[in-house]
Formats: structure tokens, C-alpha cells, sequence
């Protein structure tokens, strides 16, 4: 019986974790307290997170029995840190304990971890089961190609460079745009080959290495060309980029089922699987079973899969688990936030469910706060923003109110019992109760609830809603079907456009008092402007 | 060295680090620093990026590595090309043969470059160049450089051999996560620019042949 850290500090996405006994208490990402979205993307020490985590839980890193860092990790900050002994664990080894073991999946189990590189590493595949996990592919930067240098530095090239050098869209952070005009573009074959002549694949092998600079380079030719200048040719290049992840990722998968064909459940981890539209496709592979996508897939997730390795030594994680949910940041109570709603000049009244799922049917916008705020890049019923989902001008009243760009699509919440109704696939649910694939819509559906469907391929991103797992979000989304016949909500993440979700109930209120949402459910009240 | 291809025009040297500039009518080149590591079948990749052979001066207009000790590797350049994307114009790999390869030796104690001079013998026959050696010891000098004196002369690489600290300036070392090392290409790690290990403790010998890879 443990109480155990685990951190990660790095150029971006830094978080740390408590888990007791097995059990996670806590996750704290340090973007929610910079306030700068996924980080600086420059090496620095996680700060405020670490320190709110102790204050929070009220265990500091000495009364702990282990303090685990996933590295890369500078031992001088560690020591300053622990002042005790810590330990530290490989990159994508906490990737993937922390992808496996919340899976809950059963039997053979192949977990791929995949991103930018950590540690000098851009992959590494285990083949698990019954709570074992063998390593059997690991792949260093060095001389092997990567699939999210390619969007990363694509991303950063496509807006051209600001006056620090910077791109003037980030990598680790803006990925998505393209991800969401991808679908607006079209088949292009001169941009696919430049594309494949950045990065190609064979024998399960990407290659050649370096992608970054090969990345940057053609992404600087075509950006000094002019030819990122057209809204246009930015869809072409997003849907040729995800044309060619694709083809050459779901080749891998193919080829890699060949030489582990008992091996039909997926589990995946590291910043590639941000990437939706690949993870539909990889869904959709008819020898795959089932996926998972670990909620925080990016480097954030590595503080929890650095707890889960030192768990699973200690023999108090021995199998994979299914999670509630990912709500495990800070939770304030109603007389908190009460004393800091005293600061503005708000009304307040009882939630009643009846009331908030009538004024979503009248088009109100809802922001929605309750308990911890979520682990990982998505709002799943935390922190998030609740607006009818058959209004596809809908999008312009948020895009404008969120300063948010247009090409990004929204995403609906679903509830469980009716999702087999809406969408063409069945398969992974579980890893859909965290919004990290996209699926089909199925045609009746796609008029009736426009503002969530991506209108050029028909797709979207659902979370599943289950009763038991989170009963206050399924109440008001079935409330809102009562009423509208319609089991679904639009849920967008409660932040303005570039900003990390939202934290605290201050910065909920803020939105109240500039207007980006109407009124404010906050744990068991309403507040709103009269 | 000087590289002429059609209206393409490449400076590159090796001395005492691989070193590289374009001229040409393209905004950006991709350089490429390549090693061969012994006892693998693949080559790696060292540091690669794009350097400015335009007017636009936001990025570097040269690109190199300061890794002085020995390697065996492969520098290459590619331009961009609108439908086939990137295509390399030029490539070299490092041979020394029939070459002249300057060593500069850094060190007042006599037996120790007698000691280091046996080594470099050992390099010459390895590689098959001709050596300019430069000390504190004349005859040592006259010995080995006298005729290369006489003229001007690039070399193709310089070594320096001895005991060099650590860089203050150097950036990856100043990188807490190195430890103290330095990471090259993602897969080689060493103690300085200048030494693959930390020479505290190392022999002459073992110093010199760390450096040229013997």
C-alpha cells in the first residue's frame, strides 16, 4: 500500500499525478495554471501544478513512498523537488503502461506508443497480456521517420513565423486545425509527394529519419512560395497530410498484424493518436477487434503512466482497469465557489436540470462546471460548454463568442443508449467515452444535428455518456432528448480559443462576465447576469 | 573545399568541424550530416536543418556540427523541387585518402607526443593520408610538415589533439536534462565537442585514439 508521484516535466504538457494504494487521486496539468496552452514548447520545470497538487492533497513529495519521473527528467530538479529518493522510468514505457492499464482490455493486447520522440524514441510496441507486458520494437529518431514531426512542423510552417522565430501556429498545440480543415481539402498529387518525400514507409519502417527538418524545410519553401498565403491551398496541404498519415500508419498496421496476427485489440498512446480521423481509420481495419485511446495521450499522460509502472511493481495494479472517467483535476465545493462568485455581480439559483435543458433547446449557450477538471486535451463533462446541437449557425455564434477558428468542427455528446441509432460503427466504445475517435454519421442523422457533423465527410467526434459513470451529464443531455427527441448536445471545451480548458471557478466566471456563455452551472447552482 | 553544381555553388570544410555554405538561386537548402557508426549496418542521422542561401536572414545561413573528433560520415544537400519535393543535389562522405590531414597537438610534454605521433603514424595507415603536424616541438614540425610549409594549403580536416575543457558556450551542455553530456543525432552521446569520453583518468594514448577514432 503506496502513495506515489509521478511526474513529467518537459518542453510541453507537463503534469504530475498522485496515486494511493493503486488508486488515482489526482492529475494536475501545468498548462491549467500557466494558462499557456500544451506549454512554451521550451524546456521547463513543472512549477505551479506540482505545487497546487501539494496543496491540494496535502501530501508534499516527502511523505510520499516514491516519487517516479518520466523522462526525460533533469535529476537537479528532481532532487530540489523529492529531497528523497526518486526513480525514473523510460518515455514511452510510461506511455504505454498508462495506455494498457486502463484499457480494461481482456487477452492479447498489441499497445503502440507513437509521438514526436521522447527520449530519443519514436515508437515503441509492447504485446500484452494478462497484465504482461513484452517489448518488442523500439525505434530511435535517429533512423526512423516520424508521422507526428511531419503535422507538428507542418503546423508550425503553415502561418509563417513570428518575430521570436516562433510559428505563428504551434506545434503540440495547433495540430488540430489541420486535423479540422483536412476533410475541406482534396486530393492534390503534387502535395502528396512532397509529403512522401519528407516521409515514406516500408518492412515497418518509417523513413527516412529526421522528419522535423525535412518537415520544416518543405513546409518553409512552400510557406516562402506563397503558397500557404490561400485559405485553399492550407485545406489541400491538411487533407494530403491526412491522407498520406493514412495510408503509410494503416500500412504499418497492416503489415504489423501480419507478423502478430493474434494481436486484434489495440491499445495507443503518444501524440499521434490526438489525430481522430486516424484513429477512426484504424477502427474501421476489419481484423481490428477493438482500440483504445488513452485519454491524455500526449506527453501529459506520462506522469500517470509513470505511477501505473511503479504500481504494477508493487503488485497493486496487476490488471488492466476500466476508468470512470478522466475528472481528476482540483474540485471546489459551493461555498467556495460561492465566496468567489462574490467578487461580480451575478444571480444565483438552484440547478434545476428541467430549466437548463429547456433553455439549451431555446438555443441558450451553457457553460458546465463540475468537479475536477478533465486530464488530457478534451472537455468530457467537466468543463464544458452545452449548446444545442440542430442550429448550424450555432457555429457562429461560438466561433465568434470563442474567438475560435472556423474550419475546427464540434463535437456532440451522446447518450449510451442511442448511440448504435446515430453512428455506422460499433466497435470501441469504451475509448469513445473520452472523445478520441471520429465515426460515420448515418444519413438521417446528419440534418438533424448539423452543428456537431463535420459537413464535408459526414464524421464526428462523440463522447459516449453512460448513467453510472457520470449520472449529472447524462441526466441533463436526457433531459434535453425529452424535450428535443434528440439524444445528443454539442459539447465544446470551456476556454477561449488558444487557451488551456478552464480551471477554476474564476475563470468560469469570467466567460459569465464577458458574455461567452449565458449562464453558468457550477457544481449544484446557476449563476447568470440579469 | 569548393563545389560548383551548375548555378549551385557549395563551401564546405572540415576543419576541425564539418562546416557548410550554399550559394545558389533557391531561398532555403536542407543539409544533412549523416554518420556510419561502426558495427551497423545503417547510417544515422547526426543534425540536420535548413540554412539560407537567399536574402531572408531568419535562419542560419550555414550549417554545422562541432563535432571535431572522428566520424565516419556523410554530409548532403538537397534543394526543394515543386513536384518531386525534396531532391538531393549533392552528397559527400568523409575519406581522408591521399588527403592532407593537419593534427594540432596541444601538449608540452615531450614523450607525450612522441606517444601521440606513433598514433597518428597508426591514423596515416589506416586512412591513407598525408599529415601536417603542428606542435610546440620544431623538430617535431620540420619532421612531418616541412614540404606542406612551403605552400598554401587547405586541409581537408584538422584534428586537435588534447586535454580540452568543456565549453562554457556550449548550449547542449548547458541543457539540464544532458546531465553533462552531449546528444547528438538522438542516439550518440559524448563528454564534450572535442573528447567522446571525459579524458580525467585516460591515458595519452587512450585520449589520442579516442579523438581519431582508432
Amino acid at each position: 500500500m503506496s502513495l506515489i508521484y509521478g511526474v513529467y516535466t518537459g518542453s510541453h504538457s507537463s503534469s504530475v499525478t498522485l496515486m494511493k494504494d493503486g488508486k488515482i487521486v489526482n492529475c494536475f496539468e501545468e498548462e491549467r495554471y500557466t494558462r499557456i496552452k500544451a506549454g512554451d514548447n521550451y524546456d521547463t520545470n513543472i512549477k505551479l501544478a506540482t505545487d497546487e497538487i501539494q496543496k491540494y492533497t496535502g501530501v508534499s513529495f516527502d511523505d510520499t513512498d516514491y516519487n517516479v519521473f518520466a523522462r526525460p527528467i533533469p535529476s537537479k530538479f528532481a532532487s530540489i523537488l523529492t529531497k528523497r529518493r526518486f526513480e525514473t522510468v523510460s518515455h514511452h514505457k510510461a506511455h504505454s503502461y498508462g495506455a494498457y492499464f486502463t484499457s480494461g482490455m481482456k487477452g492479447k493486447v498489441m499497445t503502440i506508443s507513437y509521438d514526436g520522440g521522447g527520449e530519443y524514441t519514436v515508437m515503441k510496441i509492447y504485446l500484452c497480456e494478462d497484465g504482461r507486458m513484452d517489448l518488442v520494437k523500439s525505434e530511435p529518431h535517429s533512423n526512423y521517420g516520424s508521422l507526428s514531426h511531419l503535422w507538428g512542423f507542418s503546423t508550425s510552417s503553415m502561418m509563417g513565423y513570428n518575430k521570436n522565430f516562433e510559428g505563428n501556429w504551434k506545434m503540440c498545440k495547433d495540430e488540430g486545425k489541420l486535423m479540422g480543415m483536412a476533410p475541406d481539402g482534396h486530393y492534390d498529387e503534387k502535395i502528396y509527394n512532397l509529403l512522401k518525400s519528407i516521409i515514406s514507409y516500408k518492412d515497418l519502417r518509417f523513413f527516412p529519419s529526421n522528419t522535423a527538418s525535412r518537415t520544416q524545410f518543405v513546409g518553409d519553401m512552400l510557406y516562402y512560395g506563397g503558397y500557404f498565403a490561400s485559405e485553399e491551398n492550407r485545406m489541400i496541404y491538411s487533407y494530403n497530410l491526412q491522407k498520406i498519415t493514412n495510408d503509410l500508419f494503416l500500412e504499418f498496421l497492416n503489415d504489423l498484424h501480419r507478423t502478430y496476427p493474434e494481436y486484434t485489440k489495440l491499445c495507443l498512446t503518444g501524440g499521434l493518436f490526438a489525430n481522430v480521423k486516424l484513429n477512426q481509420k484504424i477502427n474501421e481495419l476489419d481484423w481490428v477487434e477493438e482500440i483504445y485511446v488513452i485519454p491524455p495521450m500526449g506527453d501529459e499522460g506520462l506522469s500517470l503512466g509513470a505511477c501505473i509502472i511503479k504500481a504494477n511493481q508493487l503488485g497493486e495494479i496487476t490488471q488492466p482497469f476500466h476508468l470512470n472517467d478522466v475528472h481528476f483535476g482540483q474540485k471546489y465545493t459551493n461555498e467556495e465557489i460561492f465566496e468567489i462568485s462574490q467578487s461580480y455581480n451575478f444571480k444565483r439559483e438552484p440547478y434545476i436540470v428541467d430549466n437548463i435543458a429547456k433553455e439549451i433547446n431555446e438555443g441558450g449557450i451553457i457553460g458546465w462546471f463540475q468537479g475536477g477538471s478533465e486530464f488530457g486535451p478534451r472537455a468530457l463533462g467537466a468543463r464544458s460548454i452545452l449548446v444545442r446541437p440542430t442550429d448550424i449557425s450555432t457555429h457562429k455564434i461560438l466561433n465568434s463568442r470563442l474567438k475560435r477558428h472556423d474550419t475546427m468542427p464540434f463535437a456532440p455528446i451522446v447518450l449510451s443508449e442511442h448511440f448504435d441509432d446515430i453512428f455506422t460503427s460499433t466497435k470501441s466504445k469504451y475509448t469513445s467515452e473520452f472523445m478520441t475517435l471520429c465515426y460515420d454519421t448515418k444519413e438521417e442523422w446528419i440534418e438533424r444535428i448539423p452543428a456537431v457533423i463535420q459537413k464535408s465527410d459526414k464524421t464526428a467526434r462523440p463522447q459516449i455518456v453512460v448513467k453510472d459513470k457520470l449520472p449529472k451529464f447524462w441526466e441533463i443531455l436526457n433531459k434535453y432528448y425529452e424535450i428535443s427527441s434528440i439524444p445528443v448536445l454539442l459539447n465544446t471545451s470551456f476556454n477561449s480559443h488558444n487557451e488551456p480548458i478552464i480551471e477554476n471557478p474564476k475563470q468560469a466566471f469570467d466567460s459569465l462576465q464577458k458574455n461567452i456563455i449565458d449562464k453558468l452551472v457550477i457544481e449544484d447552482y446557476v449563476y447568470f447576469v440579469e | 573545399m569548393f563545389i560548383s553544381l551548375n548555378n549551385e555553388y557549395i563551401t564546405m570544410d572540415f576543419n576541425p568541424f564539418p562546416r557548410l555554405r550554399m550559394r545558389g538561386p533557391d531561398e532555403l537548402y536542407h543539409v544533412e550530416l549523416r554518420e556510419y557508426p561502426k558495427g551497423e549496418d545503417q547510417s544515422r542521422v547526426v543534425d540536420a536543418y535548413r540554412i539560407v542561401a537567399g536574402k531572408n536572414k531568419i535562419w542560419r545561413d550555414e550549417f554545422h556540427v562541432p563535432i571535431e573528433f572522428y566520424m565516419d560520415f556523410e554530409i548532403s544537400v538537397s534543394k526543394f523541387h515543386p513536384i518531386y519535393g525534396m531532391k538531393k543535389i549533392f552528397t559527400h562522405r568523409f575519406n581522408d585518402y591521399s588527403k592532407l590531414v593537419r593534427f594540432n597537438l596541444e601538449s608540452e610534454n615531450r614523450d607525450e607526443i612522441e606517444t601521440w605521433l606513433e598514433r597518428i603514424k597508426l591514423y596515416q595507415e589506416v586512412h591513407g593520408c598525408e599529415i601536417f603536424v603542428e606542435s610546440k616541438f620544431d623538430d617535431v614540425n620540420k619532421k612531418f610538415s616541412s614540404y606542406y610549409r612551403t605552400y598554401e594549403i587547405d586541409f581537408y580536416k584538422t584534428y586537435n589533439i588534447g586535454r580540452f575543457p568543456k565549453s562554457s558556450d556550449d548550449f547542449r551542455t548547458m541543457d539540464m536534462r544532458m546531465e553533462g553530456l552531449i546528444w547528438f543525432g538522438n542516439f550518440k552521446k559524448f563528454w564534450s565537442y572535442q573528447h567522446p569520453r571525459n579524458w580525467n583518468g585516460l591515458s595519452s594514448q587512450e585520449i589520442i585514439d579516442d579523438i581519431l577514432g582508432l
